[in-house]
């Protein structure tokens, strides 16, 4: 090969290598961040879906999903979460941030609050108001701000699940859980049992007041809002959970562990336990406990009833949700994209398919949320989110906090929840 | 170039890599919290000094104080338990000759164990229900306990899975020790009629104690800064029954995303480290004997 030939393969060469990267270099890239020890196992797999999806329908777009918690930290037992959301924060924080991220509800409020997400554009609110969001998800993404913040990846609030199975062994009719707050207690004590020695060999409910504090303070809210109190005011700058209804609402779960002895300090208290039928009633805020439920303890007769009345049915909703990036460079691509997500046809796919609780009332009539353990959920009255201030991250651990000083009978009732609210009304009037 | 020069240069060109390490991931980490420290600074862009208010309120907070009483008691039972039984089971191992490397192996093999991967095993024999601890319990007789779930129980528990994990490291250097005291000394004992019990107390103890306080001093250094174990085993609960320092700062700093105060609070761990560390330097060069 002579050398003019030579030069010519080369320079034809590098045009062709330039004109490839080019192309490449055309697509528009969002970068999506996801958690895969903690979104649920059931709707991950159809996410990756509908990005694929989206991606072939959009030859200009490149929306690049990544699941950065490749670590199986959640196989510690304490949850990835909180490493997944230091890591969010120190990529926005040194601007190597992904475009959209998912996250809880309560880990979104920091970075809203320091100007790091991105509002919804007017269109992306009045699609979903379109299509039917409920309103208080809608209220848990503004987070008492007057924006939204995001669209819905999954939802989730309480309903009381037990086992139909220990209702008829001790006389209780299983299909009609506890309605109010004397049925629930009379039904927990018909449903305990001891060994000879009086220690506890199956709770008649299990009170949640180990592990992590928020979750902790999240099952506690259930049963506050049941006996008609909220976690914070209207404006969602002061404390309202030590009111007479909270008190009431912790005085509850002192008593089933003492008074009443449905449940031991020592005893184990987690869904597993429920589904190995150590406990005969618990109040989980997951309906994809159902679908879990289902597949690792198919012999459990199951059984889902509203959140028993003190004053009224009522249970604390919280929202998983994607947001934006307020310093992306592609922010009008990423709504598109979370508005093409949250599409009815999409939003099906993703809710309903997978059985998942939906956040858009016209899902709920789908034939597939019929069954009775669905219908409980779907049905729930009074769904109350419980973001209510952009602080909620700092606050829960402190009303988790109370609520174990309590139980373990470290502070009277009314005394740990009013340290709680002095607390939080300092966190608060920063 | 002078050839000393240039040998010079050489070995500093060589160093610079580790020392450009040092700088960026060590030094200035170390001097960037201890400025944060008096600093209203979150990760996410917020820095506003504050004096000392970040350590005003870290000795105002009872949470603080109990992290701090927390690890005191495991320092205390970790240190003190650990270092005896590493002790003992060296003295054993320098005097039986048979399987040595055998019981060596073993006690050493938690060591180089994953921390992580072993709190989570022990997670599940301290398990109420399913653990083999309460199996093993029950073969006696003796009720089964929630090791992990009830507050008098679970600092202990994590401490004896501390010591179980620990222990075999302190045990090869008091044996590096053992094995450096001349055999002469017992020989010549055991001829004036002293006891086993007076070999160790007058040979063997006093020829040691430069290894007996390196070993304590490491053994401190580890056991105020625990966290791993408690992270995975308990979380700190129940009750805060198990939080200790390094679990406030990492609370703090990372889920609560307040470094100024975080860092705070890894100062006060450091002062109490470098403190105790001073005194035992002291201590140590007081009581030296030589003769190692």
């Amino acid at each position: 090969m002579n050398k003019r030939r030579l030069k010519l393969v080369l320079l034809l060469s590098t045009f062709c290598l330039l004109l490839i990267s080019g192309v490449i270099q055309a697509k528009t890239k969002v970068t999506f961040w996801i958690d895969r020890d903690e979104i649920s196992e059931f709707t991950e797999p159809t996410l990756f879906e509908l990005v694929d999806e989206y991606n072939k329908k959009h030859k200009n777009i490149f929306i690049d999903l990544k699941n950065v918690m490749s670590s199986g930290s959640g196989a510690t037992g304490t949850g990835s979460a909180s490493s997944y959301n230091t890591k969010v924060m120190a990529a926005l924080a040194t601007n190597i941030g992904p475009d959209i991220w998912w996250n809880y509800d309560a880990d979104m409020a920091p970075p809203i609050a320091a100007g790091y997400v991105d509002p919804a554009p007017s269109y992306v609110t009045e699609n979903m108001k379109k299509n039917g969001i409920y309103e208080w998800v809608l209220q848990a993404m503004s987070m008492n701000t007057g924006k939204v913040y995001g669209v819905p990846h999954d939802v989730m609030w309480g309903a009381m699940l037990y086992n139909k199975k220990f209702f008829r062994e001790a006389g209780l009719d299983p299909e009609e859980g506890p309605k109010t707050w004397d049925d629930f207690i009379n039904y927990a004590i018909k449903l305990s049992k001891w060994d000879k020695n009086g220690k506890l060999i199956r709770a008649g409910y299990s009170v949640r007041f180990t592990g992590g504090l928020v979750g902790t303070a999240d099952k506690w809210a259930h049963f506050l809002m049941c006996a008609g109190g909220q976690l914070l005011d209207e404006s969602g700058e002061k404390a309202a959970f030590n009111s007479k209804a909270g008190i009431e609402a912790l005085q509850l779960y002192v008593d089933l562990v003492h008074k009443y002895k449905v449940d031991a300090l020592d005893f184990p208290r987690d869904i597993q336990a429920f589904a190995q039928g150590y406990i005969a009633m618990i109040a989980p805020r997951e309906a994809f406990m159902i679908p879990w439920i289902r597949e690792y303890a198919r012999d459990l007769d199951l059984g889902v009833c509203y959140m028993p009345a003190k004053t009224r049915h009522a249970s604390s909703g919280a929202v998983r949700m994607i947001s934006v990036n307020q310093n992306s460079k592609v922010k009008e691509e990423a709504w598109a994209f979370l508005d093409w997500l949250n599409q009815p046809k999409q939003a099906k796919r993703m809710y309903v398919n997978n059985k998942q609780l939906p956040a858009y009332a016209p899902l709920a009539e789908s034939p597939i949320y019929d069954g009775i353990e669905f219908k409980a959920w779907t049905t729930h009255p009074n769904v109350i989110a419980r973001a209510e201030s952009v602080k909620l991250g700092e606050i829960y651990p402190i009303i988790g906090r109370a609520v174990q000083s309590a139980v373990y009978q470290k502070q009277g009732v009314k005394e740990a929840l009013d340290d709680a609210a002095a607390q939080v009304n300092k966190i608060l009037s920063k | 170039m002078k050839a000393k020069t240039k040998k010079n240069l050489i070995s500093y060109l060589m160093l610079s890599p580790v020392l450009v390490f040092f700088i960026i991931f060590v030094y200035y980490p170390i001097i960037m919290s201890a400025i944060g420290s008096f600093f209203d600074w979150t990760i996410l862009g917020k820095f506003e000094f504050i004096g000392f208010n970040n350590y005003k309120e870290l000795f105002q907070s009872s949470l603080f104080r109990k992290s701090l009483s927390n690890t005191l008691y495991y320092v205390i039972f970790s240190v003190s338990i650990s270092t005896v039984l590493a002790f003992f089971l060296a003295f054993l191992l320098n005097r039986i000759p048979k399987f040595n490397s055998f019981f060596r192996t073993t006690y050493f093999v938690p060591v180089v164990t994953s921390l992580v991967a072993i709190s989570i095993v022990w997670k599940w024999i301290f398990e109420p229900r399913v653990g083999i601890l309460n199996y093993f319990l029950s073969l006696f007789n003796i009720p089964s306990k929630a090791w992990l779930l009830n507050e008098k129980l679970a600092m202990p528990s994590v401490i004896l899975m501390s010591i179980w994990k620990n222990t075999g490291f302190y045990m090869i250097i008091f044996l590096t020790g053992l094995k450096g005291i001349s055999r002469d000394y017992y020989e010549a004992a055991e001829i004036d009629g002293a006891s086993t019990w007076q070999q160790i107390r007058f040979i063997t103890l006093p020829l040691l104690t430069p290894i007996t306080f390196f070993v304590l001093t490491m053994n401190m250094l580890r056991a105020w800064q625990v966290f791993p174990e408690i992270f995975v085993m308990t979380q700190g609960g129940p009750v805060d029954a198990t939080r200790v320092v390094v679990f406030d700062i990492w609370e703090y700093a990372f889920q609560y995303l307040r470094l100024g105060y975080g860092s705070a609070a890894s100062y006060v761990l450091f002062i109490i480290i470098l403190v105790i560390t001073f005194i035992q330097n002291k201590a140590m060069k007081v009581k030296e004997y030589e003769g190692v």
